[in-house]
């Protein structure tokens, strides 16, 4: 390809991928390669150029209707070339016709079965130049056509070269000791680093053995003795090999009558077992790249009114539960509800600190109470339960404090109001309850509003966190300091409530209060006739 | 000259500003391991399984075993000793030290091990898991003895056809975990243990049982279910403690149950069942 013409299609490339969309550049699970080699792709095919393809392995089949060559790539595909019945297939589609028996026919006979016993490295070489004699110009161009498709693939690690021994490497250069192949994991990277030499530069030391490069065969009389490496290339033994046998980018096969004593390892390719004997132990390692899953579609970010909605959605939310749960107390427990109101009426400083002193000391207090119940031996049966009572009591009383400031801060609002003469028929707890929610959530309400406004959306939102926070704790104090609602100390009940009736009041002089004066005992006037 | 020179800048400028992902890709590796079988008698096989997803099946006659194994070479490293002989076999999976919960954007995906054993060798099988999904069936294979020891898992051990020798025992040992085991009178085992922690245990002892045996079953903490062999007369000794038993198919002398054909059966299993919180459920088939 001109040089113009790749740089363009980089560049193009490149260009591509820096335009790519903002959010996919952000997004760590990004796929750069991907979005790279997919311009690339799109260019490529713009221009009508293929990418080459690495051929991992190749398959020959022969019988008499029909004989075909399968190349394996790298990346999991295949391409068959087939002659069957006058036909040629490429990827079992007929591509062309030819006589039966021809020139064609018989030399492509004798080109597959030369490539049964050779690497695939060389059949790519011998394809490449696969000129048959005699043959017609139909059977020309249908070669052409082969030699078309095969040029388009390569060996792997860049071209198999002629199959050659290794030199030795010099001081301080490669050694790769294969004596011992237990541990795949250590040899592969020094596996890895000879498959990347090239020429001059592949040498490689295998102590007391040997290495080559390309195609290795071990003939069926022959005996090799020392451990065998083989470098991008298949290891082909049909005799014997003393040692430990050794491929990387290629295959291993054993053929009958074939004897391995040691070990074998094939990096990035297969062992194939046709019925010789390996007696050491059989391993092959492959990289197998992760697949990369499907990434949950990127939820699109909500409009300032949706999200307005949702916050307004989530907080009548809460206004709701915190209602009903606030009447379901107003019914059934109004009295400690009261009572741990008015303690936060009259003594808002005091249950505030409490409260404060509670959470600090809930979770040692938790601690001990766990410890205490294992140290006690007999108590450990009882930790199961003790843990959920605790954890139900925490509920309760912040839950419960919460709802009782709502309900002093009602009972505040409202009195104020009848204060000022308004006419309010119902002014019980249930509406002390219901006003002190609406008073707290009207600061949620302002952020759910205006949350939306940069800084002081973020403002608004502290704001409505902390005095939450305040109210819960002096709620959670309120309940701690009135043990829940039983003990009015604290709750300004400075007179029984007997005290506050008619006759109590009457009967008994009050301090700061003036006296009524007795009525005189004097025989009252006559009624006048 | 200088459009060359233009170009590699343009190259390098472009490689400097090319996101990191390029350079952090994590890759699986996969790994085979066999050896070919060459007329061993017995195998003593050892199978560690550290986490993952682990199949255990019979294989082919001409492999002594084969393990096929995809793991993530930085946290795991595959375990694989075998003496001269092929008879002492070690396979599964380690920890390289480096294990432990992955925090990270990359695709985590469990380890996973598929192991074949040979069904002409007699197996000693030592099984223990870590925190793994396992099958194991070893139905088909030769089976003489059987050690299970199951961590933080969910193991299924099945015996999908009848075990090829006799084996004297197999023992099973439960930790925090589900444990199934089916078809375990295929197995044709003398004894079977199985002593199970804390999670649900299925014990089924259908299957082709050739002799009489004994099986212990003891549960710490969560249910039992037993499902019994009609053919086969049953003597269950309960041993229970705030657990629920549902005599159902059984008359029983104090805490001695037996099926109604135990008088009357060629094979006879005697079941010793100990359990401590939870519910035994009983099933015949």
């Amino acid at each position: 390809m001109p040089f113009h013409k790749k740089t363009l299609i980089l560049g193009l490339g490149w260009a591509l991928v820096l335009v790519r969309p903002v959010h996919a550049a952000c997004d760590p699970g990004d796929k750069f390669t991907d979005t790279f080699s997919a311009s690339i792709t799109y260019l490529r095919q713009l221009f009508h150029d293929e990418p080459p393809r690495v051929v991992r392995d190749h398959i020959v089949s022969i019988s008499s209707q029909a004989s075909s060559l399968t190349f394996e790539y790298e990346d999991g595909g295949t391409l068959r070339i087939s002659l069957h019945d006058g036909q040629l297939q490429i990827d079992d589609r007929v591509v062309g016709r030819f006589p039966q028996g021809g020139a064609l026919e018989s030399s492509w006979r004798q080109f597959v079965l030369e490539a049964a016993r050779i690497g695939t490295g060389e059949v790519l070489t011998l394809a490449r130049d696969w000129q048959p004699d005699g043959l017609s110009r139909e059977e020309e161009g249908l070669v052409s056509l082969v030699q078309e498709r095969l040029a388009a693939l390569s060996a792997p690690g860049g071209g198999a070269g002629l199959p050659q021994a290794v030199p030795p490497a010099d001081a301080g250069g490669l050694i790769i000791d294969i004596s011992d192949l237990s541990d795949p994991d250590h040899l592969e990277p020094l596996f890895r680093r000879a498959a990347g030499l090239e020429g001059s530069a592949l040498r490689v030391t295998v102590p007391g053995g040997q290495a080559r490069a390309g195609h290795y065969s071990i003939g069926s009389g022959e005996t090799v003795k020392g451990p065998l490496l083989v470098i991008r290339g298949d290891a082909d033994v049909f005799g014997t090999l003393e040692g430990n046998l050794a491929t990387v980018d290629g295959n291993v096969t054993v053929y009958p009558g074939a004897v391995v004593t040691g070990d074998v390892l094939a990096v990035a390719g297969d062992v194939r077992d046709r019925g010789g004997e390996i007696r050491g132990e059989i391993r092959t390692l492959r990289a197998q790249p992760t697949p990369s899953q499907p990434k949950p579609p990127a939820e699109a970010a909500p409009s300032r009114l949706a999200l307005t909605a949702r916050n307004a959605a989530g907080l009548a939310g809460v206004f709701i539960t915190l209602l009903l749960i606030g009447t379901g107390m107003v019914m059934f427990a109004r009295p400690p509800l009261e009572v741990v109101s008015d303690t936060v009426a009259a003594s808002f400083g005091r249950a505030f600190l409490v409260g404060l002193l509670g959470q600090i000391l809930l979770l040692p207090t938790f601690g001990m109470l766990v410890v205490g119940l294992i140290l006690s031996v007999a108590g450990i049966l009882l930790l199961p339960f003790a843990v959920i009572v605790y954890g139900l009591l925490v509920v309760v009383a912040v839950l419960g404090g919460f709802l009782a400031v709502a309900h002093a801060m009602g009972e505040r609002y409202t009195r104020r109001q009848l204060a000022l003469g308004a006419s309010i028929t119902s002014a019980n707890s249930y509406r002390y309850v219901t006003v002190g929610l609406v008073g707290i959530l009207t600061l949620w309400a302002v952020w759910v509003f205006f949350g939306w406004v940069p800084v002081a959306g973020t403002l608004l939102l502290a704001a409505a966190a902390l005095v939450t926070w305040l109210l819960a704790t002096v709620g959670f104090g309120a309940a701690l300091l009135s043990r829940a609602g039983y003990r009015e100390e604290f709750a300004g009940r400075l007179l029984p409530a007997e005290a506050l009736t008619d006759e109590f009041l009457w009967a008994t002089p009050q301090f700061g209060v003036p006296a009524q004066s007795r009525p005189s005992t004097r025989t009252p006037p006559p009624p006048h006739r | 000259m200088r459009r060359a020179f233009g170009t590699s800048a343009l190259l390098l400028f472009l490689w400097l500003i090319a996101p990191s992902t390029l350079l952090s890709a994590q890759d699986y590796r996969t790994v085979t391991l066999s050896k070919q079988y060459r007329g061993q008698d017995s195998l003593q096989a050892e199978i560690e399984f550290a986490a993952g997803v682990l199949r255990v099946r019979p294989g082919s006659p001409g492999s002594l075993y084969r393990m096929e194994l995809s793991y993530d070479p930085e946290r795991f490293a595959p375990l694989s000793k075998v003496d001269s002989s092929g008879t002492d076999l070690r396979l599964g999976i380690k920890s390289s030290g480096q294990a432990g919960i992955s925090v990270g954007l990359k695709n985590d995906r469990p380890q996973d091990g598929l192991i074949e054993l040979n069904p002409r060798t007699i197996l000693s099988l030592d099984v223990t898991l870590g925190a793994a999904q396992a099958d194991l069936d070893l139905g088909g294979l030769r089976v003489s003895q059987a050690e299970i020891r199951t961590g933080a898992s969910e193991t299924t051990l099945r015996f999908s056809s009848p075990n090829r020798v006799e084996c004297e025992q197999m023992s099973i040992s439960v930790g925090a975990a589900e444990f199934s085991g089916y078809q375990l009178g295929n197995g044709d085992c003398k004894t079977i243990n199985v002593d199970g922690g804390v999670g649900g245990v299925l014990v089924d002892l259908t299957g082709a049982w050739k002799r009489d045996a004994t099986v212990t079953l003891a549960v710490a903490l969560g249910d039992i279910s037993l499902v019994l062999p009609k053919e086969v007369g049953v003597e269950l000794t309960l041993d229970r403690f705030l657990s629920n038993f549902n005599p159902e198919g059984f008359v029983h002398e104090g805490r001695v149950y037996r099926s109604l054909n135990y008088a009357t059966a060629g094979r006879r299993l005697s079941l010793s069942l100990t359990s401590t919180v939870g519910v035994v459920k009983v099933e015949w088939k």
